[in-house]
């Protein structure tokens, strides 16, 4: 066990796997002697570069993409970066139309690839834009969110070892953020399985990435008020875990459902929704969404603060799923009131 | 894998073989339905690249021809049919539209949907795996006038000249990107003097001459094998046919399509062959009937296929 970042951690990732497999490549912007953006491939250039398994490539993001699926049809096991999330929307068409490979073939072709992708609100002041919904629509195609370095390192590599295209969203504010005990040793975190983060009776909030932390800080003050949420880390967005969001909800009979994606079109939507389908009969009260405004993200501080739920804004929700919310008007929070 | 399809060694009588069968194939698709988009007049295109590649090569051919060049390649005409008619007996069961990709295999793969451009990018990266694992594979993609003003071609063909990839691109340049005449769509330079500026070695070529096209492209795909990096073969033919069957191609005269169907690449290759003696006027026609004998057969069959049972078909079956 060593403590380290969220970044620290995926790297270290790559590198066992790297190590495991020599079908795996990685290609992205500045992946070379720089180390990736935000040290995102960190000292892999001066492992591996030598052997051409460490493509650092132009401003091409849908050849990067296009290039990748082939390379996986091909026989290779690609992980490249396409930065940042509002990057990734470059390359859509190739997840949205094309994806779906081992269908559309009846198995005689299959993409084992990763997609990675930075987003979020963070000290960088850039970039923040949450797109994860839009791949979630796609079928054939896996959208993964790790929330703490641990999880982080067993879904990398679970996500490399995976057959199908997955889109793996790093959190900025999370990558270079709370360091924890990350084993180092080999070990895989599933992907399609969601984790209960706090049990509680009362409610559950589902959350992914950044919201995580600021779902257990929700947690925290709501118990003082003797109110016991649960927190369901989803960890993979799609395909999501029934199983584990709906036995929680069945539990708590109330659900609160957290993302910085925009709540329009969101993949909140698809997670109340099939809380509405499977679980109608065991809630007590509205399944609620906290999640941004649609508009796009605002740039100064306390425009970008208002606009991202925080803790005070997931209180809120789970007050309205309770039925003990102040009157509609109060309160200053942007989000969840879209 | 068709007699024709035999690397480094031509065999005219076999391509000329794969073109009557290409055009018999089309002809049977025509007679079932008037949305096909055929690939009429462009066979000498599509019969002499893919001809050229060797057994283990990556052939991504266009949705113009992908059932002509699967033929060359080795599938059975019979069940290529029943992808085009959504039968159980196609290629994927019914699971993917069986006219705009023929059939998949592990190095034949073009179409995924109906977007253009990102086979280009898939030929390039199948070449990025052959290059990481020293196989000495080569890759190649066709794809039309239309698809050459994609910005996935210049981005792709800059990241296989940076990386030096054993891949080759053939223009199959029809002339029209549905209504749109490609003299009117590709502005500045010529399209191999555009690969010539990303540092791809390019060649024109006459399309509608089997024999040009095959040479072309067995020389690029040549050099792509000995390490010496991406070429760009330019063919110049014409889409003699509609954009689809049914189409009344009220966006040029019927002059200029006349002129272009007295180029046809069966004729003008069957004229050869008579000329210098290799086959009798009667042996041509006596091809041809064979090739649309056998077809009509395939078809026959196809048709008496049943249906996919809609129950084959569950959720997350998208994914592996």
């Amino acid at each position: 066990m060593a403590r380290m970042t969220m970044v620290e951690a995926i790297v270290l990732g790559l590198r066992e796997e790297l190590e495991r497999d020599p079908s795996i490549f990685m290609m992205g912007q500045d992946i070379g002697p720089m180390g990736g953006p935000l040290q995102s491939f960190k000292g892999l250039w001066e492992s591996y570069g030598a052997s051409g398994r460490m493509i650092d490539a132009p401003i091409s993001e849908e050849a990067i993409t296009a290039v990748c699926f082939g390379a996986a049809m091909s026989g290779r096991r690609p992980v490249f970066e396409l930065m940042f999330s509002e990057f990734s929307t470059l390359a859509m068409g190739l997840f949205a139309a094309e994806a779906g490979i081992a269908f559309k073939t009846d198995g005689v072709l299959k993409a084992p690839l990763v997609m990675r992708t930075k987003f979020g609100i963070s000290p960088h002041r850039g970039h923040p834009e949450d797109f994860h919904s839009l791949f979630v629509h796609c079928p054939g195609v896996k959208v993964v969110m790790p929330s703490t370095p641990r999880d982080a390192k067993g879904l990398i590599k679970a996500a490399i070892r995976d057959d199908n295209p997955v889109v793996f969203f790093e959190h900025m504010s999370l990558l270079h953020g709370r360091k924890e005990e990350v084993p180092e040793e080999d070990y895989v975190v599933p992907l399609g399985k969601a984790d209960v983060k706090r049990e509680g009776r009362d409610v559950s909030i589902i959350a992914s990435g950044l919201m995580v932390s600021r779902a257990l800080k929700a947690a925290e003050s709501l118990a003082h008020e003797g109110v016991q949420a649960e927190v369901v880390d989803l960890r993979t967005i799609s395909p999501l875990d029934e199983d584990t969001l709906l036995a929680s909800v069945r539990k708590t009979g109330r659900a609160v459902v957290v993302h910085e994606a925009w709540k329009v079109g969101g993949s909140g939507g698809e997670v109340a929704a099939l809380i509405a389908e499977q679980a109608f009969l065991a809630l007590t009260g509205p399944v609620v969404r906290v999640a941004p405004a649609h508009l796009p993200v605002p740039f100064s501080l306390p425009l970008e603060k208002a606009f991202i739920p925080d803790e005070h804004a997931i209180v809120e929700g789970v007050r309205r799923a309770l039925g003990t919310a102040a009157p509609a008007g109060e309160g200053t929070q942007l989000a969840g009131r879209a | 894998m068709s007699e024709a399809a035999v690397s480094g060694r031509v065999d005219p009588v076999g391509l000329l073989r794969a073109m009557l069968a290409g055009r018999a194939l089309e002809e049977a698709i025509c007679s079932t339905t008037g949305h096909y988009h055929p690939a009429r007049g462009e066979e000498g295109v599509i019969v002499g690249s893919f001809s050229a590649l060797a057994q283990d090569d990556y052939g991504l051919p266009h949705y113009r021809g992908a059932v002509i060049a699967s033929l060359v390649r080795g599938a059975d005409a019979h069940r290529l049919l029943a992808g085009v008619l959504g039968k159980v007996t196609g290629y994927t069961r019914g699971r993917q539209r069986g006219d705009f990709v023929g059939r998949f295999a592990p190095n034949f793969f073009g179409l995924f949907s109906g977007t253009l451009g990102p086979s280009i990018g898939y030929a390039t990266g199948a070449a990025l795996s052959s290059k990481l694992d020293a196989s000495g594979r080569a890759a190649m993609v066709t794809f039309g006038d239309g698809t050459s003003n994609s910005g996935l071609l210049y981005e792709c063909m800059n990241m296989a000249s940076m990386l030096q990839l054993p891949v080759v691109f053939v223009c199959q340049n029809n002339q029209y990107a549905v209504s749109m005449p490609a003299a009117r769509s590709i502005g500045g330079a010529a399209l191999a003097q555009r690969a010539r500026a990303f540092g791809l070695h390019a060649a024109d070529v006459d399309g509608n001459d089997v024999l040009a096209v095959h040479a072309a492209v067995a020389a690029a795909l040549a050099r792509a094998r000995r390490g010496e990096g991406p070429s760009f073969v330019h063919a110049l033919t014409y889409r003699v046919a509609g954009h689809w069957a049914g189409d009344t191609c009220g966006y040029r005269s019927a002059e200029e399509a006349q002129q272009w169907r007295e180029k046809d690449p069966i004729d003008r290759l069957a004229r050869t062959l008579v000329g210098e003696g290799t086959l009798a006027a009667e042996a041509v026609e006596a091809l041809g009937a064979a090739a649309r004998e056998d077809i009509q057969r395939a078809l026959a069959a196809a048709q008496a296929d049943p249906l996919p049972d809609a129950g084959v078909i569950a959720a997350r079956q998208a994914y592996v």
